[in-house]
Order: C-alpha cells, then sequence, then structure tokens
C-alpha cells in the first residue's frame, strides 16, 4: 500500500455484489469510510448483471457462494457474456475458502483478484488501492478475456517455450492479492515474441 | 506479425466519455504468428481509476482505515443480532431435518450457507470462535455422507457450541477453553466426515459452493 499517497475516491463507483445482508452492510460501511462517492448494492450476479448494464461502475466486489447467479458465473458473463456492458471491468472475488482450484477456477475465469474472508479494512482498502495503481492489460484468447495473468514477459526471452506443455500453474498464493502481473510490470507487452511469451489461456 | 488496431470495443459505448473504464476505443495489440488458433489480443485498460482517484485534497490509507475500524464498531450489535438470528435458523433447519420434515441433503446445504456467512463474518466483528466453530461445521457438511448414523448428532454438537458462544457474547478466540472444545470438533468431522478430499470442480463434493 502508498501510505504517503492521498486518495479521493468520491468520483469511485463500486458495486457489492453479495446475497448477504450484513456482508453487504458491512461492505458498504467500509466503502463509506474510505470516502467513495458511490456504493451500489445487488443481491446476486442476476441483479449485478442488470445494473452493470445500466449504471457506470469502476470496481466489483463480488462473493462467490450466491444464487441464481453465484460468483463465478457472474464473472463469466461480465468477461465473456455477448451482451457483457462492461467486460473489463475489475472484479475482486471475495471467499471464505481458498482451495486451490477455486482460486483457479476464478483466475481463469478473469478475476482481478481475491478477498479472502475474513473481511478487513486493511484488505479491502488494499484490493482496492492496488486496482488503482496497477492496471492491468487485458488479454483476449478464444477461450479466455481477463486480465493478464503472466508474472512477467520479457522481450528478449531466449529460453525454450516452456508454457508449450499448457501445464497450469496453481497460484502463487491462497491469501487475499492480487493475479498475475500488473501493467506496469509487463511494460514490453507491445512486443511480444512469436512464440515464446503467448499466454496459454 | 504483431499489428495494431484501434477499433471499438467489442460493441459501441453508448454513454458519455466521462463513464468509468469506457470501452469505446481501446488499443489493440493482435498477435498472429501461426494461424487463427494461436492468436491473441492484448487491451491496454481504456480508463485512468488512479487520475480520477488522486487529489492532493483525499484522505491517506491509513485516515481512510481509522474511519473503516468505526464502521466495523459501529456494526457489531447487528453483527450480534445476526448471530442469534444464525443459532436460531440452524435450529430449525436441523429440527426439521430430525423431524423428517426436509430432503436431508437440501437442509444441510442450507445449513452450510448459514455456518459459512457466519464462519465468513465472525472474525471481523472479534468472533474468532465463533467463526472456528462454523468452519469445522462447514467442514463437517461438505464432507461428510448425509446419511453418516452420526452426522445429526456431530451437527447438534456443532449448533449447540455455537449457541455457548452466542448466548454469552463471548468474542475472541476462547483462549485455551475455545481451542479444545475446537479441537474437538475437528475431530468430530474427522469421525463422522472422514479424511479430507481433494475438492475438485466436477465431483460432488466440489459442489459445495464454498466461497
Amino acid at each position: 500500500m502508498t501510505e504517503m499517497r492521498r486518495y479521493d475516491f468520491s468520483r469511485l463507483s463500486v458495486m457489492i455484489v453479495d446475497d448477504n445482508r450484513m456482508m453487504r452492510a458491512l461492505l458498504q460501511s467500509l466503502l463509506d469510510s474510505f470516502g467513495v462517492g458511490s456504493v451500489i448494492r445487488a443481491g446476486n450476479g442476476e441483479d449485478a448483471l442488470h445494473i452493470l448494464a445500466n449504471e457506470p461502475v469502476d470496481i466489483v466486489i463480488t462473493d462467490w457462494l450466491m444464487s441464481p447467479l453465484d460468483g463465478l458465473e457472474f464473472v463469466r458473463a461480465v468477461r465473456t457474456g455477448k451482451t457483457s456492458p462492461n467486460r473489463l471491468v475489475p472484479i475482486l472475488m471475495m471467499t471464505g475458502l481458498s482451495e486451490m482450484w477455486r482460486v483457479a477456477a476464478a483466475r481463469d475465469m478473469g478475476v482481478n483478484g481475491f478477498i479472502v474472508k475474513p473481511l478487513t479494512g486493511e484488505s479491502l482498502l488494499s484490493r482496492i488501492i492496488h486496482i488503482i495503481e496497477h492496471p492491468r492489460f487485458f488479454i483476449r484468447t478464444r477461450t479466455y478475456l481477463g486480465p493478464d495473468r503472466r508474472r512477467a514477459a520479457k522481450a528478449d526471452y531466449g529460453g525454450p517455450e516452456r508454457r508449450g506443455s499448457r501445464t497450469r500453474q496453481p497460484p502463487a498464493s491462497p491469501q487475499s492479492g492480487e493475479i498475475g502481473p500488473t501493467g506496469s510490470e509487463i511494460g514490453t507487452i507491445a512486443a511480444p515474441r512469436t512464440g515464446a511469451n503467448q499466454p496459454h489461456h | 506479425m504483431l499489428t495494431t488496431i484501434d477499433r471499438p470495443f467489442m460493441q459501441p459505448d453508448l454513454r458519455s466519455v466521462d463513464a468509468p473504464l469506457n470501452c469505446a476505443a481501446v488499443t489493440v495489440l493482435r498477435d498472429v504468428p501461426e494461424g487463427p488458433a494461436d492468436w491473441f489480443e492484448t487491451y491496454s485498460p481504456p480508463g485512468s481509476l488512479l487520475a480520477r482517484a488522486s487529489t492532493g485534497n483525499g484522505k491517506t490509507p491509513h485516515e481512510m482505515l481509522a474511519s473503516a475500524q468505526a464502521a466495523v464498531e459501529s456494526l457489531h450489535d447487528a453483527f450480534v443480532a445476526e448471530l442469534h438470528k444464525a443459532v436460531d435458523q440452524m435450529t430449525d433447519t436441523q429440527a426439521r431435518i430430525i423431524d423428517g420434515q426436509t430432503h436431508t441433503v437440501s437442509s444441510i446445504r442450507e445449513l452450510f450457507g448459514i455456518a459459512h456467512e457466519v464462519k465468513g463474518q465472525g472474525r471481523t466483528f472479534g468472533f474468532d470462535l465463533a467463526s472456528s466453530i462454523c468452519e469445522a461445521l462447514c467442514a463437517l457438511l461438505r464432507r461428510a455422507d448425509p446419511r453418516h448414523p452420526k452426522l445429526v448428532r456431530s451437527i447438534d454438537t456443532h449448533i449447540e457450541a455455537l449457541r455457548h458462544v452466542s448466548n454469552r457474547g463471548l468474542q475472541g478466540d476462547g483462549g485455551d477453553v475455545g481451542t479444545t472444545l475446537v479441537r474437538s470438533l475437528w475431530k468430530e468431522v474427522q469421525v463422522v466426515g472422514g479424511e479430507e478430499l481433494s475438492d475438485g470442480p466436477g465431483t460432488t463434493r466440489g459442489q459445495s459452493g464454498e466461497g
């Protein structure tokens, strides 16, 4: 977290997607205390999609366990749905359990980061600030649309194509955090080497 | 071959130019080295949140967190009420299971949902022991065979432990007593639920949807 910088979130709009009233209230209070200008609340993924189509949203914070549309399906609909109104919106997924396959599934669906419960003001704020400070490039392939997940992309990389096996590496940490690199970390993205650093999503 | 294309993204964005993360114009870097199967596109973020969130008059993260602490404290009583309500709901659901009024699997799913919420919120409000009890209960409900003869009794044990915490408003982890209690609950989980399976997508146990 950048301690010295001052932030004014009054022009930001954050949408909370959670079917638990208490959790929505907690998130609302925390975001209000951060000075977020507009906090929009949705009780499930379906309502959230409707809101996304009608209101400007800068950041989405969604729970995983919801119905009728759960958090993962909601992320899929935002990223790849044909009528999705805002495919590039940063999405933070809240989760109570951090089994590797769940983290990987959410990552593959295109979330920008995780907030592992218990929710704290510090973890929420640090995730929001990270999204603001480190906007991510987005990648679109036939099967994936979401933040670039590569940890590094070196234009002069001359080694073997280690991703050729298509072996998926689990995320480094199941704790609250970002998934993959930030835009600034992959500054060489404009000149990817043919066959060397292509993402295999 | 790398080509740069400026084009509308997916569909035109009809909102005002001030709309956040406007997708109307993005730079697309398209790499087509071998053929259609290998293409990918890179989109640079179309909007800058930083520009809109950075001012000299804002608050530091430290100041924001001080306010956040007050916000959490203001919801303390509401959480206590929610905890009472959760215990009551669990008791009702459990009673319906015992009476055979509802399908056990759907009731277990209902119990899981309630326990999962308490687990996720308890520690935020200082109710670590409540979270720990519900963590064990979630594991039990996730792992156990609904037909296991000891499942109902084991669920009862967890609910009673949570009721104790709720009625006494016990905050923190409960010290040594709390540690012993949680350890005994996890033994129940192990006996009734068996060893942790490697949950994965596509498996029945992986569908409990914990998140």
